[in-house]
């Protein structure tokens, strides 16, 4: 530690899994509001899975999460590819 | 209140480089030291004024409506005596275009002002670290009790505070999900335990997201989730309000006699920085001000209401950290009106005309007319013409509606049938309208007009033009 202040190759994983989690939350947010504001929850149901017992707030419910998954796949595979090499060189590094 | 005034360095946080990679290694624990001052009593009272009507509104109500609810399971949102359906969800775009503009206009303006004063994150991390410090005690206190071994003391304070913040973050929760669903039915239906599974879910899920966002990560949200503290900078400039240390007065820093008068300093070569290192350890987020500005600082003014009070003990000029402009403190003439603040004012002012006249010229009723698109027009054998239309109707109104439909324009000219439609509110209604007149009295096309009527209420109608075909009077 001298005069450049070395930065660490990777963070902590709870600030990575916080930057990956945190800005598809909002992202899912914005998506489920504008979906559902267009469509509504019940007329989904009714030709999708008919069947299956949903009320609308299942129906909102539902859509966020898939949204979120979606999202945070995104922002998984963006960090993915950010990694830098030296970090995927490190034998038995998980970071 | 001496001992502290002494060049002492309890953080350690005086060296630059090794705080910094600390930080990215391992996250160290922040226990900000109590501050009190007029830009503290600033955010108690913003705290007071955005929680008080976070958790009150969704009880009140005016005329048996709700003040504010975003009924999501009837798809009906009240707000302050409005009713709003998702077919107005353009209305809601521009209320968060007018959020996000308005977060640029003060940003640019007066720096992090949301940061320090308004953000949910600032305002409940606050209510939180009032309950650690009611359970745990001084922030001094709770930094020797952690460093140390459990003892039954610990134990139950830290059982006490995470019992109260429980109990906070639920009630947090439930507020959340009283936007969205009636709260009195709401909460009567968790005491009994009857309460719908997702409806329990998102209480636990907003509560869990609280206890976790302001009790425990905190000041990590701002520096390593919060995408605003990473493009903020792009709104300022040098004319922005930021929070600055005067380096040209401070330095050199260093510790002094007490008896050393404000006059006598340049002699001896001190500049007015005590190097007390209070400022460093009121940080909601450990950083030094004195380094310039960072991007991790949230405007809170912890340091400049704790330097302020030193600087008075110490009998020296107020105002060594204080809210200030890159301009100002380079001596620099600034700007207060620049093109930047101009175009988010201009921005923000249409954006916000429009949207008030979008709301006030909303009509309760809407009328669509569309002509049947199979025949213009139908003869008939008692020398009349009929037109068949399809008219789509939306009862925007908080009550259900029978509607009556006129038409007008020809003499003779009537509605044909059933000219009614029962609408529920909210609901949108399609209903066939065939008209028929005398063949006599029109021309090829003749302009005319719908009229819906609300049975109920005089003054509920809406009427659209459209028109009538006939056959070509050659050829008769």
């Amino acid at each position: 530690m001298n005069e450049q202040p070395q930065q660490p190759l990777s963070r902590p994983l709870a600030q990575r899994v916080a930057a990956i989690l945190w800005p598809s939350f909002l992202c899912a947010g914005i998506a489920t509001m504008v979906l559902f504001a267009l469509i509504d929850p019940v007329d989904l149901h009714a030709i999708s899975f008919p069947e299956w017992k949903l009320s609308r707030t299942a129906g909102y419910s539902i859509g966020f999460f898939m949204f979120w998954l979606v999202t945070a796949a995104a922002s998984t595979g963006t960090w993915l590819l950010l990694r830098r090499s030296a970090v995927l060189n490190q034998a038995g590094s998980n970071h | 209140m001496t001992s502290t005034l002494k060049n002492s360095d309890p953080t350690g946080a005086g060296d630059i480089g090794i705080t910094v990679v600390d930080l990215y290694t391992s996250v160290e624990k922040i226990y900000p030291r109590e501050v009190q001052g007029r830009y503290n009593r600033w955010r108690t009272a913003s705290v007071w004024l955005l929680l008080g009507l976070y958790y009150l509104l969704p009880w009140l109500s005016i005329d048996g409506q709700p003040l504010v609810l975003f009924d999501l399971p009837a798809r009906k949102f009240y707000v302050f005596g409005l009713i709003f359906w998702p077919q107005d969800f353009i209305l809601l775009t521009g209320l968060l275009v007018l959020a996000a503009l308005s977060l640029f206009f003060f940003t640019a303006l007066a720096g992090r002002l949301w940061c320090g004063y308004a953000c949910p994150q600032t305002v409940w991390t606050e209510v939180f670290i009032w309950l650690e410090r009611l359970a745990e005690g001084p922030s001094g206190k709770r930094k020797r009790r952690d460093r140390g071994a459990w003892t039954l003391e610990k134990i139950w304070r830290k059982v006490f505070k995470h019992f109260l913040w429980l109990l906070f973050a639920l009630w947090t929760g439930l507020t959340f999900v009283g936007f969205f669903t009636p709260i009195t039915e709401l909460t009567v239906n968790l005491w009994h335990w009857q309460a719908g599974g997702w409806e329990t879910f998102w209480v636990l899920f907003y509560g869990f997201a609280t206890w976790g966002n302001a009790g425990l990560l905190r000041e990590q949200v701002c520096k390593y989730m919060c995408p605003y503290a990473r493009f903020q900078s792009a709104m300022f400039d040098d004319d922005t309000l930021v929070i600055s240390y005067d380096q040209a007065r401070g330095e050199p820093r260093g510790s002094r006699s007490r008896k050393l008068a404000h006059a006598e300093l340049a002699d001896n070569k001190l500049g007015d920085c005590i190097d007390c290192t209070l400022c460093v350890q009121v940080c909601p987020t450990g950083i030094d001000i004195r380094q310039g500005l960072q991007y991790e600082c949230i405007a809170c003014a912890a340091c400049i209401d704790v330097c302020d009070d030193v600087m008075q003990r110490m009998q020296y000029p107020t105002g060594l950290i204080r809210y200030t402009t890159q301009n100002a403190m380079a001596k620099q003439p600034g700007k207060i009106i620049r093109p930047r603040i101009l175009l988010y004012a201009g921005l923000l002012l249409a954006i916000l005309t429009a949207w008030i006249i979008g709301v006030s010229q909303r009509a309760p009723v809407m009328l669509d007319v569309m002509r049947d698109r199979n025949a213009l027009f139908r003869e008939l054998p008692d020398n009349q013409v009929e037109n068949s239309f399809l008219l789509r109707i939306m009862n925007r109104t908080g009550q259900a509606q029978q509607f009556t439909v006129t038409a007008s324009g020809i003499p003779g000219l009537e509605v044909h049938g059933m000219a009614q439609l029962s609408l529920e509110p909210g609901k949108i209604g399609s209903l066939p309208v065939t008209l028929r007149a005398p063949t006599q009295d029109i021309g090829l096309r003749n302009d005319i007009s719908f009229t819906v009527q609300a049975q109920s209420e005089p003054g509920l109608n809406i009427t659209e033009q459209s028109r009538f075909f006939g056959p070509r009077r050659s050829l008769r």
